[in-house]
């Protein structure tokens, strides 16, 4: 008859709890003999029900401490009596054991913990910045369906993305592949807050974006669809801050108005009283999108207002304004979506040649947006910290390889005394988990701060990474890290220990053959060399990308230039025209030219290297060129000065002189058409626009009108005329200008951009940012020279202050940073690697002993001794540069997104890189050569 | 030799009892038999084994060692003995009891109706 089994999983856990005697076995056999009762009487479905649930009583009563009393010593076998313990007693006492036996070596086991907590932390770090950038759910109740709609002109061909004209967002709100449509537009505007009018962050968006994101308002209500339409009820929704702050978050604020003051289009600034009908939940944020070349949130709103509420750019499709999100409609895939949109730009630029000249329109979910601007940088040092960690694991496999062998007398003898293999094994991978276990405590240490160091020097406003810490996503990470590393460097040197043959052993007197105990070592230290080649490569291709960088002519002077950004004053409360602009500024130039030190006072709309985009303006050449289609290029609005406070030059014909600002303040621009505003344009302008000619007296126009129709009518308008037949009203006159010079180009933008073509006017508004040049240290002088801007008129208000060789350190700071995490990632593999190397050496040297003892006692010099142990350390890392070699020529390609002026491939950095490891092996070796040379034939032979 | 009634507890004298009363046939599962017929419901096995190990200690039972079945999965099984300090502390606890109850228990009679 068959006997029946109790369920196995309870059974064996009851085992793995009970005391391992004569006790447990009792009870075992106790329960599978009721057991077996029970099936008879009934049932085995009852008798397994009763089992499991018997077999967890008896476990919660014995996995508690508490006093058992002692099995008789007659009673037991021998074996019994060495394995009387419980189960758990006995994991205990290898956990105790594993930590005597690791304590016995407290700096290998310190390396040991210190490296696997470099290891461990480096990846978990890394992974809660990847969490919180990469793998949140974006904020929308379909976070997986939501796109971002884009424009782009075949004329801008280094501009990734375009906002959207209104006009045009409104052809794609009627897209039948979406469910909702949403526009975002920030704005300034002044509020009347008791006396004060302080200037707030707006934004414009549309009904349909809360729906999206599923946010409701905390108070009141949000925007109506009927709100997104042209002049709406005026209303307003505040933010959680601007309620809690300005409002004190009194409940009672709906319905109460609120007046600002904005800028109407052809009426200047007028008060408006709005409505409040809402407020934003705490923590709302509007929707992070891709703003130019970042993914961030556009503008943090501090008051929210329809769409309809603004004025600017209706009906006008060369507005690029708006930027705009969609949710795609059930059942409309994303690539429906596409045509859809695709079909509907074409129909715009089939209905509006003129302004949408090469105009398409893109569909990009967002999550795809999010990971095509931080997964590059996130997965290239997510793959550094893992190599490293693959390096850190075969550093401590190699240790403890090491130290097995080191061991296997004690592990011979243990198995010879009867220990079991899996016995012994088990013992090893205790040790293993207790190094692993103490190195995974350390790594949340390092993670937790290396979390909030990432946090501090990450550049700019990575959207999301605020977030980022110890989650329980990361810790899960974490532990699973933790312990695939204990498996990776624990399993190998376990199952290589516990295989000694013990009888060779034992013979042999605990040694065993020259090389075949050091093999996986080898293989494990060459899999090292391998990985820091291929990290140091990376590290070397970002350090050549920085200094590249740092290297770039701007095409200005960066080291003692000084930017004073100026907050001019309230338009409505201080009006100022163009005189007074330019007035203040001769003033403030004046002031500035009698600091001591100071060489040279400009001003220029432009934030130089700031990171933001330059003001562009679309153009027309007249001359040379046949009158063909508009193009558009950069314009910078300067005063005079501008150039020498840059330490640019003029390259052809003449800067702009005082006399050309009393002529521009007259007005009389218009006077003589023919002759045009003086321009000056950039070496970039002058060779795309007249390439084989001379571009001095040259005329362009800037504007949007037809050139045809303002070259024919020009001549007989004059300001303030209704404009000629053909001309388009909703755009201003179209101004020509007349190139006076040429300058040098400028990368005014982004270093790593080459200066696109660049035309510069005399502008009023240049005013309120100061260039000066300075003769020694910028930092120093900071203090007088603000005092003397401040002395000028007490109603404007320096903004910021900042030396350029700063703006240079900010344009910088995404290679500067990668560079330094990869270095230190390297540096840190390259450490390791060379431990580990001496650590093989060091051991074989240890070993060979005898061997080269009796080599030398043969007539073998020492110096042949020692250059065996030198080119067996090269037999190491040779093949293990050759492989990281490959490794990072295949791998590298990746970066390549993250470098500048280097190829990937860059010979040059591969080769120093592995001279780099070889030297470092060169140097492991040496120590242990040293010890070859001094080993001493005779007395080694003797104790043997 | 005495024994204080704080030695035993309550659940320990009633597996004590069962075991005496079992005899010679004194083996766990049969304890656990006589308890549940009893007391009418099915006694947890963690607190039998419990209780066992802790009477053990006190020195009021203790056990042979008997050779495996295969209804035991090839186990060794122990047959229980009450020790003679255990039976006088049954006697003990018996003799507490019976003073305790003198003269009540035609009260609890009347109110328990």
């Amino acid at each position: 008859m068959k006997v029946p089994r109790p369920p196995r999983l309870s059974q064996k856990l009851l085992a793995l709890v009970l005391p391992s005697s004569l006790r447990g076995e009792a009870v075992l056999g106790d329960m599978e003999e009721e057991y077996g009762r029970l099936v008879e009487s009934e049932g085995a479905f009852r008798a397994r029900w009763w089992y499991r649930r018997q077999a967890w009583r008896i476990i919660g009563v014995y996995a508690l401490p508490g006093e058992r009393p002692a099995d008789p010593l007659t009673l037991l076998s021998p074996s019994e009596a060495a394995h009387r313990s419980s189960a758990l007693e006995s994991w205990r006492q290898d956990v105790r054991h594993a930590v005597r036996i690791l304590s016995r070596s407290p700096g290998v086991s310190a390396l040991v913990v210190l490296a696997l907590g470099l290891g461990i932390g480096a990846n978990t770090a890394i992974f809660s910045a990847i969490d919180a950038v990469l793998l949140r759910p974006l904020p929308f109740v379909h976070p997986d369906r939501v796109v971002q709609i884009m424009e782009r002109r075949a004329s801008l061909p280094d501009r990734a993305e375009v906002q959207l004209p209104l006009p045009n967002f409104a052809d794609y709100e009627n897209a039948t592949s979406f469910s909702h449509v949403a526009a975002i537009r920030p704005d300034r505007v002044y509020v009347h807050e008791g006396d004060r009018r302080p200037e707030r962050q707006i934004v414009h968006f549309s009904s349909a974006l809360l729906d999206v994101m599923g946010v409701r308002p905390a108070l009141g209500r949000a925007f109506l669809p009927e709100e997104d339409r042209p002049d709406p009820e005026p209303v307003v929704v505040l933010s959680y801050a601007y309620w809690q702050n300005e409002m004190g978050g009194d409940s009672t604020v709906v319905g109460r108005p609120l007046t600002i003051t904005h800028f109407v289009p052809g009426e200047g600034y007028r008060p408006l009283t709005l409505e409040i009908v809402g407020v934003m939940p705490e923590g709302f944020r509007l929707p992070a999108l891709e703003i130019g070349d970042d993914y961030k949130v556009w503008a943090d709103g501090e008051l929210f207002l329809p769409m309809g509420l603004w004025w600017w750019g209706r009906g006008n499709r060369g507005m690029y304004a708006l930027r705009a999100v969609a949710e795609l409609a059930p059942g409309a895939s994303l690539s429906r979506a596409k045509a859809e949109i695709s079909a509907i730009a074409r129909g715009i630029t089939r209905n509006d040649p003129d302004r949408s000249e090469g105009l398409s329109a893109r569909v990009i979910p967002l999550k795809e947006i999010r990971r095509a601007h931080h997964g590059t940088v996130l997965g290239v040092l997510w793959a550094a910290s893992a190599l490293i960690l693959l390096v850190v694991c075969a550093n401590v496999a190699a240790l403890l390889l090491g130290r097995a062998l080191a061991r296997e007398r004690e592990l011979a003898v243990r198995t010879s005394l009867g220990a079991s293999r899996g016995r012994l094994l088990r013992q090893l991978l205790v040790e293993s988990a207790v190094l692993g276990g103490t190195g995974a405590v350390a790594g949340l240490a390092v993670a937790h701060w290396g979390t909030i160091l990432l946090k501090r020097v990450t550049p700019g406003d990575v959207h999301g990474l605020a977030d980022a810490g110890l989650h329980l996503e990361v810790l899960l990470f974490a532990a699973g890290v933790s312990l695939l590393t204990i498996l990776l460097f624990g399993i190998g040197p376990a199952v290589r220990g516990t295989k000694t043959h013990r009888a060779n052993v034992l013979r042999s007197g605990g040694r065993r053959g020259v090389a075949g105990g050091l093999r996986p070592m080898r293989w494990l230290v060459a899999g090292q060399v391998a990985l820091s080649l291929a990290l140091l490569v990376g590290s070397g291709l970002l350090v050549r990308s920085l200094a590249g960088l740092l290297d770039v002519d701007p095409g200005f002077d960066t080291e003692e230039t000084i930017r004073f950004v100026l907050t001019p004053p309230p338009p409505f409360r201080k009006p100022m025209e163009n005189e007074d602009r330019v007035a203040f500024y001769q003033a403030v130039r004046d002031r500035l030219e009698g600091v001591p030190g100071v060489r040279s006072v400009g001003a220029g709309r432009i934030a130089l290297l700031s990171g933001g985009m330059s003001d562009g303006a679309d153009v027309t050449p007249a001359d040379g060129l046949p009158p063909g289609r508009r193009v558009e290029v950069d314009w910078i609005g300067i005063l005079p000065g501008f150039l020498d406070a840059l330490g640019t030059k003029i390259v052809r014909g003449r800067p702009f002189s005082e006399a050309d600002v009393r002529r521009e303040l007259q007005g009389n621009r218009m006077s003589n058409p023919w002759e045009g505003i003086p321009a000056l344009i950039n070496q970039s302008m002058a060779a795309r626009f007249w390439p084989d000619a001379d571009p001095l007296g040259k005329r362009f126009y800037w504007g949007i009108q037809d050139p045809e129709l303002v070259e024919a009518t020009l001549g007989s308008w004059k300001p303030g005329e209704p404009y000629p037949e053909g001309w388009d009203n909703r755009y201003p006159a179209p101004l020509p200008l007349q190139v006076v010079g040429v300058v040098r180009d400028m990368r005014s933008v982004d270093l790593t951009e080459a200066a696109p073509p660049t035309f510069y006017t005399l502008n009023a508004f240049a005013a309120f940012t100061i260039y000066v040049r300075v003769a020694g240290d910028p930092f120093a002088m900071l203090p007088g020279l603000r005092g003397a801007i401040d002395a000028v008129d007490p109603d404007i208000g320096v903004e910021s202050a900042q030396p350029m060789s700063m703006a240079v350190t900010h344009a910088t700071a995404d290679t500067r940073f990668q560079a330094i995490l990869l270095s230190l990632f390297a540096g840190l593999a390259v450490v390791m690697t060379g431990l580990g190397l001496f650590g093989v050496l060091a051991y074989a040297v240890n070993r060979r002993a005898r061997e080269m003892a009796v080599r030398m006692s043969l007539g073998a010099r020492r110096a042949e001794v020692s250059r065996m142990v030198v080119l067996d350390g090269l037999k190491l890392a040779v093949p293990g540069i050759l492989a990281g070699g490959a490794l990072a020529v295949a791998g590298l390609r990746l970066t390549s997104s993250l470098l500048y002026g280097v190829s990937p491939t860059d010979p040059l950095t591969l080769a120093a890189a592995s001279a780099l490891i070889l030297g470092v092996s060169l140097g492991a070796t040496w120590l242990p050569a040293l010890r070859a040379l001094r080993v001493e034939p005779m007395e080694i032979l003797r104790e043997e | 030799m005495t024994t204080r009634n704080a030695d035993l507890g309550e659940f320990e004298q009633l597996v004590l009892l069962a075991a005496f009363r079992l005899g010679e046939e004194a083996y766990a599962p049969d304890i656990a038999q006589v308890l549940e017929d009893r007391a009418g419901r099915e006694m947890s096995r963690g607190t039998l084994y419990g209780a066992l190990d802790r009477l053990e200690s006190k020195g009021f039972l203790e056990f042979t060692v008997e050779s495996p079945t295969p209804q035991r999965g090839g186990r060794r099984r122990r047959r229980f003995h009450v020790t003679s300090e255990g039976v006088q502390a049954l006697a003990d606890v018996r003799t507490v009891m019976e003073r305790m109850w003198e003269g009540v228990e035609g009260r609890l009679i009347g109110e328990g109706a």
